[in-house]
């Protein structure tokens, strides 16, 4: 009996002293690696526009000067909006980094535009705040887990079509197939894109009978704002039903949204 | 016989027996928590020591701590005190139950979770916060698994105590 007793004194003893001696060398360790030595280094994140795309990228170089080995690296950027609905988020991976070893990654998150206003079309005309969430975990020597995240980095986002107002249509003139006329709209362009694409408007008379079909031109380039009226040429589908009162059905296609937008309707005449 | 050896003993007797129990007693308590709970509370002795340190610590509120070593020092100086009777065992048995229970509870079960504050700069204005959480499950568990051990070891020592004590008792009185 008392040699088992014995033993197993000498087993939480041992035990608990090896314990807190890889404790300690872990938690050094570690601080050496991260603080003095700034074995994780993210470097300056860069954007980039391709094909409707947003590529928002994030160099990483993880440099393990520890003692041990770090394993399942994940680094992940969120996009919230104000209402905390996620736009868009990705995760990178390292598997394992053995010590002395040095490993380089490029985090990248895609934000497709075509996408993001299919979801969320009142980003086309409020400005509000996107929220950035960064988070960065590992595990070292298999039993430490460390997680760093940086929450609510906000970033304002510029509507591209801000304020946006159908004001007036004025008839300019009709050579009887098809009718000239001018689209005054007023908008701000908040976004750091240029804004533009084809208006179109359908005509209608003062019964609701559809009489015609059109097309114009909106380009605003970022931060400008959209004031002189627009130019537009219309084809009569059914010149005799024109009654030179009524109104346009009018909606915006953009180049990187495949679906039309509507804006609204104008009475004219 | 014992009862009148009992009877015989004198204050100062009394006193060689008790104080070196008593000494002993607050080495041990000072050794096994004491410290730590002294080290909790410098800041509110000596500000000029303890306010810096426990700024750097990413621990929002010791009381849970506090509550750990107290308890911790207070069980070691009862066991000094009661040495040579069972009560050191069942008490270094509770002492381990209570142990890994307000461990499981302080730590959140081996996840903890701090916020830090962010530099001035890099706040300005905003509202960031960075959070850090330490996962230290494996290591918990191992601590854990030492304290069940130290339990069981305990138990035994108890048993073999009392065992002993039985011997001792039921010893034939004829032989030498």
């Amino acid at each position: 009996m008392r040699q088992s007793i014995r033993a197993l004194g000498w087993v939480v003893t041992i035990s608990t002293i090896i314990l807190f001696a890889f404790l300690a060398s872990a938690v050094y360790s570690i601080l050496q690696m991260a603080i003095f030595n700034q074995g994780i280094r993210i470097g300056d994140p860069r954007t980039e526009f391709k094909d409707g795309n947003l590529k928002l990228s994030m160099p990483i170089t993880i440099n393990n000067t520890g003692y041990y080995e770090i394993n399942e690296l994940k680094i992940t950027t969120t996009l919230k909006d104000k209402n905390g609905t996620v736009i868009t988020t990705n995760t990178t991976t390292i598997r394992e980094i053995k010590r002395g070893d040095v490993r380089s990654e490029v985090h990248a998150m895609s934000l497709s535009l075509d996408d993001l206003l299919s979801r969320m079309k009142y980003l086309l005309f409020n400005d509000t705040e996107i929220k950035l969430l960064i988070s960065i975990g590992f595990r070292y020597a298999y039993a430490l887990g460390f997680q760093i995240s940086v929450t609510n980095i906000t970033m304002p986002w510029g509507a591209p079509l801000y304020g946006l107002t159908l004001k007036e249509i004025n008839i300019l003139g009709s050579n009887g197939t098809h009718l000239f006329l001018e689209m005054t709209l007023y908008l701000e362009n908040h976004s750091f894109l240029d804004a533009g694409g084809a208006l179109h408007l359908k005509v209608y008379n003062e019964k609701g009978e559809q009489i015609g079909e059109g097309i114009g031109l909106l380009y605003v380039p970022a931060g400008e704002r959209q004031e002189d009226p627009v130019p537009m040429i219309l084809s009569l589908t059914r010149p005799e039903a024109f009654t030179g009162k009524g109104y346009v059905d009018v909606s915006l296609q953009i180049p990187t949204y495949e679906h039309p937008i509507k804006l609204g309707r104008i009475r004219y005449g | 016989m014992g009862e009148i050896e009992e009877e015989e003993k004198t204050a100062k007797d009394w006193a060689k027996i008790i104080i070196p129990r008593v000494l002993r007693a607050i080495l041990w308590g000072f050794i096994m928590g004491g410290e730590m709970l002294l080290l909790l509370h410098l800041s509110q002795f000596a500000p000029q020591f303890g306010g810096e340190m426990m700024e750097a610590l990413p621990i929002p509120e010791t009381a849970g701590l506090s509550y750990f070593f107290l308890i911790f020092a207070g069980i070691e100086v009862a066991i000094q005190l009661l040495r040579g009777t069972i009560f050191p065992y069942a008490l270094s048995m509770a002492r381990s139950i209570i142990s890994i229970i307000l461990l499981v509870q302080i730590t959140n079960g081996g996840i903890m979770t701090f916020t830090i504050q962010p530099p001035s700069e890099m706040a300005a204005g905003t509202s960031i916060s960075i959070l850090f959480t330490l996962d230290f499950r494996p290591v918990l568990a191992v601590i854990l698994l030492l304290s069940l051990i130290s339990m069981v070891k305990n138990l035994l020592q108890a048993v073999d105590f009392l065992s002993q004590k039985e011997e001792e008792k039921s010893f034939p009185p004829e032989l030498p």
